[in-house]
């Protein structure tokens, strides 16, 4: 039996914590040794990431209208293998590290006293000793201070290859203006079922609100637009504030789950696409893309109780 | 083929005209195809920028041109 870890918010990590976490991250930066189809091990959670989105399920569907990460029902439980890769991953750099959580909505009641001040200014994760701040508009939106000053993203093509190095960019609140709000977040809440046919982005339930489709964007695709920059793209793991924002969504359903004494997912073969075919890799007995064919591969079941993943969140 | 120019870029694309048409849309930003696709709700979507849809075929191409690097450079 493997120990329970506690993934805490960011405003509670000690400053040494912190450290570890960033130290964790730049070490699978530059560890080009056992990277799998990257440059570097980090960069594989990027090339993973944009490649699954790149694949369409369902018969019916394009990739754009549900794919095996995103759009669709699957989202939830692919973020968590996801996270749990890049934890365990993070673990074999620096043994004590785990995930922290950014919990946004509590940012979007921050209010700076003096208007000329930001009021993301007074959130704990953009700052010096952990995410850094925001992009310079003056130099093209690339982040210029804290430990990711001089980080390189890698940029996909069309097909989802590795095409060219940029540098790591944030615009905060151009694009949309304001996080998700509590509201926001008890409003997924109201949902008591999970997804519904055709489990895309159209479908009602809590897993497409909390994904962000429903009168979006909201909830974990308004935090992307927010940020805006690299977060923006389908490689947003190029942005290490993709992990902390990422950890609160899961977060937010794993508190669902407690509250509803269910996981609430469709039992197996009933996720179907809308010419009746069973979607491949949605089903609860389905093993999660793209790491199907590894030994630790993990079924979307596998993925509902996320105690038995040897995790809690601090409350 | 539709064509035209922004941030000096050629942008050249094909939309059906059924006003109820759902799938993907030939785009192409300067010859480099862009993976597109019209929706249900009449929005666009595309997998470069895959947390927004977008009113028009033209807003989306507009951004992808601004925000993706693999077609700003």
């Amino acid at each position: 039996m493997q120990d329970t870890i506690i993934r805490k918010n960011v405003k509670s990590l000690s400053a040494n914590e912190k450290q570890h976490f960033i130290d964790a991250v730049k070490a699978l930066k530059l560890n080009t040794k056992e990277s799998r189809i990257a440059d570097n091990k980090y960069d594989d959670y990027v090339l993973w990431h944009a490649q699954t989105m790149m694949i369409a399920a369902g018969s019916d569907a394009d990739a754009d209208m549900r794919n095996l990460a995103h759009r669709g029902t699957i989202f939830l439980p692919w973020h968590r293998e996801f996270l749990r890769r890049f934890e365990l991953d993070l673990q074999k750099e620096i043994p004590d590290v785990t995930l922290p959580y950014w919990d946004w909505a509590a940012d979007a009641g921050l209010r700076s006293p003096d208007p000329e001040i930001p009021s993301w200014t007074l959130s704990p994760i953009w700052t010096e000793d952990f995410m850094g701040g925001n992009g310079d508009p003056n130099n093209d939106n690339i982040v210029g201070n804290g430990p990711f000053k001089d980080w390189i993203t890698q940029e996909v093509d069309d097909h989802g290859k590795p095409s060219l190095k940029d540098r790591l960019r944030r615009d905060f609140g151009n694009i949309i203006r304001t996080l998700p709000t509590q509201i926001d977040v008890y409003n997924a809440f109201s949902f008591d079922f999970f997804d519904t046919a055709y489990w895309d982005v159209f479908s009602k339930g809590f897993s497409n609100a909390l994904e962000g489709w429903i009168n979006g964007p909201q909830l974990h695709n308004r935090v992307h637009v927010w940020v805006g920059g690299s977060m923006l793209l389908n490689t947003s793991p190029n942005d290490p504030v993709f992990f902390v924002n990422h950890c609160n969504v899961d977060r937010i359903w794993a508190l669902w789950q407690d509250l509803r004494f269910n996981f609430g997912y469709p039992s197996d073969g009933t996720i179907r696409d809308r010419n009746g075919q069973r979607i491949n890799h949605y089903n609860i007995n389905d093993k999660i893309n793209p790491w199907q064919n590894e030994p630790d591969s993990k079924t979307v079941g596998d993925m509902l109780d996320y105690r038995k993943l040897g995790y809690r969140y601090e409350r | 083929m539709k064509s035209r120019i922004y941030n000096n870029k050629e942008i050249s694309y094909s939309i059906p005209e059924d006003p109820n048409y759902v799938g993907k849309i030939d785009l192409e930003i300067e010859h480099k195809h862009v993976h597109a696709l019209r929706l249900i709700d009449g929005t666009y979507a595309t997998h470069f920028l895959p947390y927004l849809h977008y009113d028009s075929i033209e807003e989306l191409t507009n951004e992808v041109i601004d925000k993706v690097p693999f077609y700003r450079s």
